[in-house]
């Protein structure tokens, strides 16, 4: 925890901000041969360490005026677009890490065991994603040398917009009955081995859709 | 050529092939002789750093030093291209290309092979590439207009822009050459000194680490020679990355005043006051 | 039907940078309908245009141009030709655009920009149509000698209205052009003769003397419109690009004759309407264009 906050001055990258000794790099800065230099321009900033920390250096920071562009990393969430459907796996273009968006896109995969927590092997990639698609799902690995390796195996992760059959408009939900909707998707997939055939839906917007008139 | 529909005649320059009206600066065994543009041997030309030259990219710099100018943008971190292999750290892919303009003669050399991989071998040490594993930062360089020491005026930019963009790096990068002339040591040459030189050396430095990323000695050097180019080099990349330092602290007291990202954007022109 | 309620809830509860990305249409729309754009303009207005020398010293003639913060760098570097036999009295021009790879994410090296080729031809068939130039004015020795003018113009910052940011870097370059003084030497070629030699030379050797600027008669000028459902925007940038399919561009010259009128393609129908209202904002927009150049000339002049 942040005690104390500091302010001091504009540095950039190279400029020595202390000892190793005395102080530790935080972000935005790198220690080497027992001194803490600044990696990124922009304010330098002294955090106290807590009471209860083992360490008892205070850590020198650097608050980047303009960081680089959003990257994924392990356990960010992203929202990605379904580019591609295959039986096994789907491909996304990844457009925005937490609520920033990317300027250019990152190629995702959902593989078919990260779709959902339970009965993994059930799962029917086609049902669960269509292109175009807008889905909410957490980084889990760099994944290989092609694509992020996503998963939607959580509550709140999953399809959060879809487009129509027809290809035409979008209909996206207010949050809260996104996140219920969710949740009755995930069931909706469940039950739907279990449903007769009459009652299979063309796709998973129309369910959405239904559920949204239902629970108005 | 674009808009001909028959063939381009062939044309040629009017400009003077060789300097046959003016006589050469520097004569072998000459030992009173006088830089072209009067600056004495051990003397830099004026530089002027500006980033947020281009918008479209994560970060730029422009330099113009005497007729030498620079822009450098800075693409990325983003997706590496398909056919690259799984890194655990980052890529650098540098390239650097001339205006069909910048040489006296038009439209020659547009895409520099040789500077692109020399670029990549001065920046690759400086950049914490730990810092965005898998992705590719690109760093594009355009010679607006070659008047000499091209090639550290393009590192020294280049580092400016990665800088800009919000890298991560261990230090900047400053690079200066100093060229061999008969018995004089010539820092900071233009296009005309760089014809007559014997040997050429440049450093890429990196000045609060005091780490030199890249050393290229051509020609005939003496190890006393060497030792003393190697000296005003270094003090020169020193005093290089103070001017770069300034730049980049003033473009940021700048955005923090008005809170907007890019001071850039609202200067007009790229040489603005 | 609630939908359109619910979904603007959303957008409101994401933070604007992530829903101009991911719903770039319907964020665009929305500013439609409180007139603005994104950028904060109002509807009908071009961004501030600026133009300067572009100070290339290996160059005759140099111009630097910025719509927004679309820059182009425009340089003219003259050579010697021999005139085809059926035209043994004219020069000739020639027009490269180029993209290189600083100025855009989309471009790598490599990889050419394909709409560069497209705007090179757009740009040399503007400037041959406008009649802005007098190839005659080229000739230096009739049938034996005349100026291949190239026009090389870089674009060095790509945020939409390349042709017409190009276009006024042509206008500009060929505005500040100062041609070399030539001599015929023994060997029956041109070349220049240096400034500082000028006195050396008999006058009977030069060539084109008292000949340093081009007459220009009458400049063009150009506006792009995007035209989005019953809306007409000037001067869109690289986003707007992307979410507009049609558009026009009207060539204006000097004295307000219209020298060409581009609309390639798009699915949105101009109506004779939209055409002339496309040309009126042009007839404004080349007010200033035309102002800020006379200014820069005239400054050019004083220096």
């Amino acid at each position: 925890m942040a005690l104390q906050e500091r302010e001091e001055g504009l540095v950039t990258p190279g400029d020595v901000l202390g000892k190793a000794a005395e102080v530790r790099a935080g972000k935005g800065a790198y220690e080497h041969s027992g001194l803490v230099y600044a990696s990124i321009t922009g304010r330098s900033l002294t955090v106290s360490p807590s009471a209860e920390s083992p360490d008892q250096r205070p850590t020198l920071e650097v608050m980047g005026l303009k960081a680089h562009g959003a990257v994924p990393e392990p356990g960010s969430i992203v929202i990605a677009r379904v580019t591609k459907v295959m039986s096994r796996m789907a491909s996304l273009d990844i457009m925005c890490v937490g609520f920033k968006s990317v300027s250019e896109k990152f190629t995702g995969t959902i593989r078919q065991q990260d779709v959902r927590a339970t009965e993994i092997d059930k799962v029917d990639m086609h049902l669960s994603f269509r292109p175009g698609d807008t889905v909410r799902a957490i980084v889990l690995s760099l994944g290989d040398a092609r694509a992020y390796y996503l998963s939607t195996a959580k509550n709140e992760l999953g399809v959060i917009s879809a487009t129509s059959s027809a290809g035409q408009t979008k209909n996206e939900l207010s949050p809260d009955l996104l996140y219920f909707s969710h949740l009755l998707v995930k069931s909706f997939i469940l039950i739907e081995h279990h449903l007769d055939e009459h009652f299979s839906f063309e796709s998973q917007e129309t369910q959405l859709i239904l559920f949204y008139y239902c629970f108005r | 050529m674009t808009g001909k529909g028959s063939a381009t005649p062939a044309t040629y320059s009017p400009s003077p092939t060789s300097r046959k009206g003016k006589p050469p600066a520097y004569k072998d065994g000459d030992l009173n002789w006088a830089r072209p543009d009067g600056r004495g041997f051990q003397q830099c030309r004026p530089a002027y750093f500006r980033t947020g030259a281009v918008n479209a990219a994560s970060g730029s710099a422009y330099v113009e030093i005497g007729n030498t100018k620079v822009i450098v943008s800075v693409f990325g971190p983003r997706e590496s291209k398909k056919a690259m292999k799984y890194s655990d750290i980052g890529r650098l892919n540098c390239n650097v290309s001339y205006t069909s303009f910048s040489t006296p003669v038009r439209g020659q050399q547009l895409d520099h092979k040789e500077y692109s991989s020399m670029l990549h071998k001065a920046l690759e040490g400086a950049i914490i590439l730990e810092s965005f594993p898998k992705t590719t930062v690109d760093v594009f360089a355009l010679v607006l207009e070659s008047g000499g020491s091209d090639l550290p005026i393009v590192i020294s930019c280049a580092s400016l822009a990665l800088a800009d963009a919000g890298i991560m790096m261990y230090d900047l990068v400053a690079s200066v050459s100093v060229y061999s002339l008969g018995v004089n040591l010539v820092i900071d040459p233009i296009s005309e000194e760089e014809s007559y030189q014997d040997g050429s050396l440049l450093i890429s430095y990196m000045p609060s680490r005091k780490e030199v990323t890249q050393l290229t000695v051509t020609g005939e050097w003496s190890t006393d020679k060497i030792n003393e180019a190697m000296n005003i080099c270094l003090d020169a990349c020193g005093k290089l990355g103070e001017i770069m330092r300034m730049c980049l602290k003033e473009a940021a007291s700048v955005s923090s005043e008005v809170n907007l990202g890019r001071p850039g954007g609202r200067l007009k022109g790229l040489q603005g006051a | 039907m609630g939908l359109p309620n619910e979904s603007g809830d959303l957008l409101s509860k994401m933070d604007s940078d992530a829903s101009r990305r991911l719903f770039p249409l319907r964020f665009y729309e929305s500013h439609l309908s409180i007139s603005t754009r994104p950028d904060g303009r109002p509807l009908k207005s071009a961004r501030e245009a600026f133009v300067g020398p572009g100070d290339v010293a290996s160059a005759d003639g140099s111009a630097m141009t910025k719509i927004g913060s679309t820059t182009m760098l425009a340089a003219i570097k003259m050579e010697i030709m021999t005139p085809s036999a059926d035209k043994p009295d004219e020069g000739s021009i020639a027009v490269e655009f180029y993209m290189p790879p600083i100025c855009s994410p989309l471009v790598r090296p490599g990889r050419p920009a394909e709409i560069a080729p497209v705007i090179s031809k757009q740009l040399y068939d503007t400037i041959m149509s406008s009649g802005m130039i007098d190839l005659k004015e080229l000739s230096l020795i009739s049938g034996k000698a005349a100026w291949m003018v190239y026009l090389d113009i870089y674009c060095l910052d790509a945020d939409g209205a390349l042709f017409d940011a190009a276009l006024y870097s042509a206008a500009a370059a060929f505005s500040f052009l100062q041609i070399p003084v030539v001599s015929l030497s023994e060997e029956g070629r041109l070349t220049i003769i240096p400034e500082e030699g000028n006195g050396n030379k008999s006058d009977k050797d030069v060539v084109n003397k008292g000949k340093r600027k081009l007459t220009i008669s009458s400049l063009p000028f150009s506006l792009t419109c995007g035209l989005h459902k019953n809306y007409i925007l000037p001067d869109p940038t690289s986003e707007e690009e992307t979410l507009m399919e049609t558009f026009v561009t009207v060539v204006l010259n000097s004295s307000g004759h219209l020298v060409s009128l581009y609309k390639p393609g798009g699915p949105v129908l101009a109506q004779t309407s939209t055409i002339q209202d496309c040309i009126a904002l042009t007839r404004q927009r080349m007010t200033d264009l035309q102002k800020s150049l006379d200014e820069a000339i005239t400054e050019m002049k004083v220096d």
